[in-house]
């Protein structure tokens, strides 16, 4: 290598002067065949992503030059980074990917950068990583510019909104000369209300008070007392377990159980209970194995936290013993590609609204996300180690679990495995492990800086890239190395007594922390450029924030997503809760929030609830939540006008409430509650442990088994790859991917579900026996009001207990006969379960 | 031939009336009239298609795992293991593993240039089945009712017989954005299918006529919320379901039950106990009772094709578990002019590539992968081409190299076939029309007849 260099500078150094004809032919007749033939395809304005930002097809393209600087510099083959790659002198630089050139070419190219670089293309230089075919740029997707801090607007009819964000809506309607509805009555808000806060229907005794007095104060004091209670995290953890796309199993083909997932999603609840802001709970759930704990207790709680990124579905790499070295290593790299993408995609749609994972085999084609964005953040996910199976998390407590280890060997095809995984734990209880990934970044980081301290000695003297860079960073690395330090103290300081060994899933520090190359069309040995790690490059503002050479950058990428300043973050949180309550998102897709997904329809409102969730509420789902609940808009009826459906059919102006069909959890609750049977306390042992739930388990009736307990439904273990008869049949989705919102089918199969499934049977048989069976309901009509207030929270009308009363009738001649009574009764329960006025919330 | 747009306006009109005998006080009438303007766009009544269609069904028989093309369909002499000859007086080549079906070549339509887009299983599946695997989509058989709507107001109109949990599992009969009376109806297990998979048709203790009457009671209260509530479709969905419902009690366990047949006919199927052919000979006379009833698309599930290793012991297996039922039900169409106006598909998510000769009986050497470049899918009926074969792979069988045809294509020609036009049959969800073919699809007009 050097000897080619040396060879340039002696006997070429009087070569043709810049810009001559000779360089120019050399040019159209060596270099630019050569140019189009083996670069073009990754350098040019035609590729879906401009390698390192440089393109090759224009003069003023390598002028430029990409990321690390100008391409040639004419005249000078040693300073011409061009040069540098087609020698493959630089490990981290080597161009052609696939293989050298030809010695002709190099020489060539050499030739006709000594004599100058003659180059006649016009043309425009491309900025790094930006394309002319994206469908807009950053600064013309709404969702990337700043949230504004709009002003509560003007409303003509003043004495109608109840709360600044009322006005919003209001304020619009008016401009559209749209009337909103009237109020739905108090019984009709309290089953809103219930349902929505809790997932559960109203008891006897919140019906009682709202009808004793319907007036606000009452549905606001239940309002506090619900949100306060333990089902407002399982029902809005139920949320959240959705975006997360939460499960037991890793799904795909083999579809083995996560037998500790169930820590990550007792985790959100519990998060949700005691309100940790929403900052809070991201910055945990992307790091909070990172995250200073001052006791074992919060230490525990962090590291379950971690849960999110390891909860994904995902692929296992399949090693046989007849593949070869190259299949093992193809099949072993497809899959941490794929955990990242899984990763990736559930911070980008799940977080951010963005559909970062298109930009894994070529730029998106839609929002201004390069695939270096992408592979930016893949590089701190391949920097993190998931743990989802064998060997699991070490956390606190003695093993609880039947079966606290796998045969770790079946995935990975080591044997030695399982002992390797118990010697784990001993060590656990014997040294402090947990510290560990800070002594390897001390070491590392000793390490860099000196070996960069060495490097600067040598007065930059023909270093190379990777070499300039370690060199450029050592005083981030010297800070770096000081804050390390310090967590590593502060680590040995976590109080109390170590607890025992328990197991969960999550995520760590993987054993090295790498930047990874770009994957050209994300195909695993097609490897480009490397990345340094980083986050997404269309959010601008104050957001710049350096990842440490040796940590993976998931505590930075937290900070960098909880910033205030953030455009998506907030946005993203406050439209889902939106949603959730008002049946539509002002922005309708929930996980999309990029140029294909849609237009918010009250922009201002959106960022002055974004706004206020941040500054106002410090991020408090729980204060956000009950400002939208005790507005105006949300306590509308659920009742159709004419003439507003004639302006707005699809209600984007929210002039009405929309009903929602229950969730499949929520319908299942509703029914076991009604029915007195809904066990209320948390399942204390492993769900998949206690229904005996293997990967080979079969039979169709098995997942029956997970509903065992009547335990309220977010407990019920989500199977990938086989949903439980209700969980399909009320649309709860396979959770393979982010999905925010909920589908709702209408078929006649949960027609008959309804009809002739044992859940409603029994259900109606229970409400019947309870109603049978109560002697303070002295005769039908009491009976029948306790009736409606037990299935529908309210009191019937007088032709409803005229028609009641008849089919009560037709199925019992008199009193006489129990078993007729008690048929008749269930009988018109069930046309009651049935019925939209149960089965929706209005 | 096909019957207006109101026709099942009319039906539940008359349903309204019967419903509200002893009901008085609702304004009926009103309602009525509501009824008679709203819009069907959500209704599964039967819509005309964009020209005269070829078939008015379509029989998915799907082979999940990835079959082989060398060794069924597509003979590559030095690269097919098992025989190969030529039948019929089409000539078509067909293996040895395929001794039924082989007498129907000239039934077949063998597209020999299929490729694909991701040789990952469950992507691929989700692929076949939607057109995409990145985002959750339709199912075609969603797509096709979207566009025909339903010839039966017995059952539903896109019925999977035993689908399986993995590969896209739900997701492969889903309708996604498209309204939910659209999605397919799962019944069935690979182990068990028949009067039996017609789950909750049963188990009330009330009679029909009790049922009947709860119904009834139920409609009125759906009803009432139906005069606040007028344009929810969702409402109307759900008073249609019950009705839907209530008559599937009776025929849908009636059309499942496949014992009802002569045991000649259960014999011509394979549906004998413990035979390799008796599950999926089940689900080919289901297949074919269903197509009687006319349901519009109905998809059988065969798994597991996925045969990387052991190929003559495991492929065989799979091919006597369907070539008799599937000759069975092509020939029972025929017989009762039902293959005229009913397309039979045939194929998995992709193909195999292939081995050495040789390397196939060395258990750990003669290893398969999965093939995207070049597979092989067949049809029959509604109106394609007969003992044809449609373009050609490579000398290997490693690449289609003419005649390709992507699974956009074949979505597209499947839907031509049923006389609608991919790139009409559009569906505006979240300010966007989609489509099944996406921005892709082409006919392939050289397999029709």
């Amino acid at each position: 290598m050097i000897l080619l260099v040396g060879l340039g500078d002696s006997s070429f150094a009087q070569g043709d002067s810049p810009g001559s004809d000779t360089g120019l032919n050399l040019f159209s007749e060596r270099v630019l065949p050569l140019l189009r033939k083996h670069c073009y395809e990754c350098h040019s304005h035609e590729s879906d992503e401009a390698e390192g930002g440089l393109v090759l097809d224009s003069r003023a393209g390598w002028q430029k030059g990409g990321t690390l600087g100008p391409a040639v510099v004419p005249g000078n083959p040693e300073k011409s980074l061009l040069m540098r790659a087609v020698l493959y002198q630089d490990k981290e630089l080597q161009m052609p990917p696939d293989g050298k050139l030809p010695a002709d070419d190099v020489e060539s190219l050499r030739r006709w950068i000594v004599a100058g670089a003659a180059d006649p293309r016009e043309g425009p230089v491309k900025a790094p990583n930006s394309r002319a075919s994206y469908a807009v740029s950053a600064a013309d997707l709404w969702s990337l510019r700043p949230v504004s801090r709009a002003s509560v607007p003007a409303v003509v009819d003043v004495s109608w909104p109840r709360h600044d964000l009322d006005r919003f809506i209001l304020a619009r309607l008016e401009k559209a000369e749209i009337e909103p509805v009237s109020d739905a009555v108090p019984e009709t808000l309290l089953r809103r209300i219930c349902f929505d806060l809790t997932g559960l229907p109203p008891s006897i005794d919140q019906l009682d008070r709202v009808l004793k007095d319907p007036g606000r104060t009452t549905l606001v004091a239940i309002v506090d007392e619900l949100i306060d209670s333990p089902a407002f995290g399982e029902r809005w953890g139920r949320h959240w377990l959705d975006t997360a796309r939460y499960a037991d199993t890793l799904g795909g083909d083999r579809d083995r159980p996560m037998r500790f997932a169930w820590r990550y999603r007792n985790w959100v609840i519990d998060a949700i209970n005691t309100d940790l802001p929403y900052d809070r709970f991201l910055t945990e759930q992307l790091a909070g194995d990172l995250l200073p704990a001052e006791n074992w207790q919060q230490r525990e709680r962090q590291l379950i936290a971690t849960g999110f990124l390891a909860v994904g579905s995902k692929p296992l790499p399949r090693i046989l013993p007849i593949q070869t070295e190259q299949e093992q290593t193809a099949e072993y790299e497809q899959a941490a590609n794929d955990w990242a993408d899984d990763q990736i995609d559930a911070v980008g749609r799940g977080m951010l609204g963005l559909t970062v994972a298109c930009a894994r085999c070529h730029d998106h084609k839609f929002d201004p996300i390069p695939t270096r964005d992408y592979y930016a953040l893949a590089g701190i996910f391949h920097s993190t180690e998931l743990r989802f199976s064998m060997p699991y998390f070490l956390i606190a407590d003695a093993p609880d679990e039947d079966y606290p280890f796998e045969p770790w060997y079946y995935i990975t095809g080591e044997p030695g495995a399982v002992e390797r995984a118990e010697k784990m734990v001993l060590q656990w209880q014997q040294a402090d492990i947990d510290r560990r990934p800070l002594r390897a970044r001390l070491r590392m980081l000793t390490a860099a800086i000196n070996r960069a301290e060495a490097l600067s000695a040598r007065n930059g003297e023909s270093l190379s890239v990777a070499e300039r860079l370690l060199l450029d960073r050592l005083p981030s690395m010297k800070a770096e190395l000081a804050e390390v330090r310090q967590q590593f103290v502060d680590a040995g300081k976590i109080a109390g007594p170590k607890p025992e060994v328990r197991l969960a899933i999550g995520a760590r520090e993987a054993a090295s922390v790498i930047d990874v190359p770009v994957l050209l069309k994300g195909q695993w040995d097609q490897k480009r450029n490397v990345v340094p790690r980083g986050f997404l490059s269309c959010i601008s503002g104050p957001l710049t924030m350096e990842i440490p050479l040796t940590s993976s950058g998931r505590l930075e990428l937290a900070r960098w997503i909880t910033h205030p300043e953030h455009q998506l973050t907030a946005r993203v949180a406050v439209n889902r809760v939106w949603h959730h309550l008002l049946g539509r998102g002002i922005v309708e897709s929930l996980d999309n929030f990029g140029s294909t997904g849609a237009k918010p329809t009250h922009p201002e409102l959106l960022d002055w609830l974004a706004h206020r969730f941040i500054h106002e509420h410090n991020w408090s789902l729980k204060r956000f939540v009950r400002e939208i609940v005790i507005s105006r808009t949300y306590q509308l009826a659920a009742v159709h006008s004419d003439e507003a459906f004639a302006k707005d059919p699809s209600v984007e102006l929210f002039w009405r409430m929309r009903p929602r069909r229950l969730e499949a959890e929520a319908l299942r609750d509703a029914l076991l509650q009604v029915g007195g049977r809904l066990t209320l306390e948390r399942p204390t042992q492993n769900p998949l442990a206690a229904a005996r739930y293997t990967n080979n388990t079969s039979g169709d009736k098995e997942a029956s088994l997970f509903e065992q307990g009547n335990h309220r439904s977010i407990y019920t273990p989500v199977v990938r790859g086989r949903l439980t008869e209700f969980q399909v049949q009320f649309d709860q989705p396979v959770p393979d991917e982010v999905n925010s919102a909920r589908n709702t089918s209408t078929l006649a199969s949960q027609a008959l579900f309804m009809m002739n499934g044992s859940l409603a049977q029994s259900t109606a048989q229970a409400v019947a026996d309870r109603i049978l069976n109560d002697r303070m309901l002295v005769d039908e009509e009491a009976r029948l009001l306790r009736l409606y207030a037990v299935v529908l929270a309210r009191r019937p009308s007088a032709e409803e207990g005229k028609a009641d009363r008849q089919l009560l009738a037709s199925f019992s001649s008199g009193a006489s006969n129990p078993g007729e009574l008690r048929q008749a009764w269930s009988s018109l329960c069930l046309s009651m379960l049935m019925s939209a006025d149960f089965l929706y919330r209005f | 031939m096909f019957l207006s747009a109101t026709d099942s306006a009319s039906s539940r009109r008359r349903f309204l009336q019967a419903a509200s005998c002893g009901f008085g006080s609702l304004a009926l009438a009103d309602l009525l009239q509501a009824e008679v303007s709203r819009s069907s766009a959500d209704s599964l009544s039967r819509h005309s298609p964009h020209f005269p269609p070829r078939a008015k069904r379509v029989i998915f028989l799907n082979m999940q795992g990835g079959p082989t093309a060398q060794e069924t369909f597509d003979y590559k002499p030095g690269v097919s293991h098992f025989a190969f000859k030529q039948y019929g007086e089409s000539g078509q080549w067909i293996s040895e593993l395929f001794p039924h079906l082989s007498k129907q070549a000239d039934r077949l339509c063998v597209l020999q240039g299929m490729h694909t887009s991701s040789p990952v299983h469950n992507a691929a599946s989700i692929q076949l089945h939607t057109g995409n695997f990145q985002f959750s989509r339709p199912s075609m058989g969603s797509w096709v009712l979207y566009g025909l709507g339903t010839e039966n107001d017995n059952l539903p109109g896109f019925i999977s017989l035993a689908p399986a949990a993995q590969w896209g599992g739900p997701k492969l009969y889903d309708s996604a954005f498209l309204p939910s009376t659209y999605q397919g109806s799962p019944f069935g297990s690979g182990r068990s299918l028949g009067r039996e998979s017609a789950t909750n048709t049963s188990g009330s203790p009330l009679s029909r006529t009790e049922m009947r009457r709860v119904l009834d009671r139920l409609q009125q209260r759906n009803s009432q919320r139906l005069v606040t509530d007028e344009h929810d479709p969702r409402l109307n969905g759900l008073i249609q379901s019950y009705e839907l419902g209530f008559r599937m009690q009776e025929h849908l366990p009636e059309v499942l039950d496949w014992s009802q047949e002569t045991a000649a006919t259960q014999q011509a199927y394979g549906i004998r106990n413990g035979a390799p052919t008796e599950n999926f000979g089940r689900q080919c006379l289901v297949a074919r009772r269903l197509t009687e009833a006319g349901v519009r698309f109905i998809e059988l599930y065969h798994a597991n094709w996925d045969d990387h290793t052991d190929l003559f012991g495991e492929l065989p297996r799979h091919c006597r578990e369907v070539d008799q039922p599937i000759a069975a039900l092509l020939d029972d169409l025929a017989q009762r002019d039902l293959l005229r106006d009913t397309l039979v598909l045939w194929g998995g998510e992709f193909g195999r590539t292939p081995t050495e000769k040789g390397d196939f009986s060395v258990r750990r050497g003669g290893e398969t992968g999965h093939n995207i470049q070049g597979y092989t899918m067949w049809m029959a009926g509604g109106g394609t081409r007969a003992g044809f074969a449609h373009g050609q792979k490579d000398d290997r069988g490693l690449e289609a190299v003419t005649g390709r045809v992507h699974l956009h294509d074949l979505h597209a020609t499947m839907l031509h076939i049923l006389g609608l036009d991919h790139e009409k049959l559009t569906y505006r969800y979240a300010g966007r029309d989609f489509r099944l073919t996406d921005v892709h699809g082409k006919v392939v007009k050289e397999i029709l007849v």
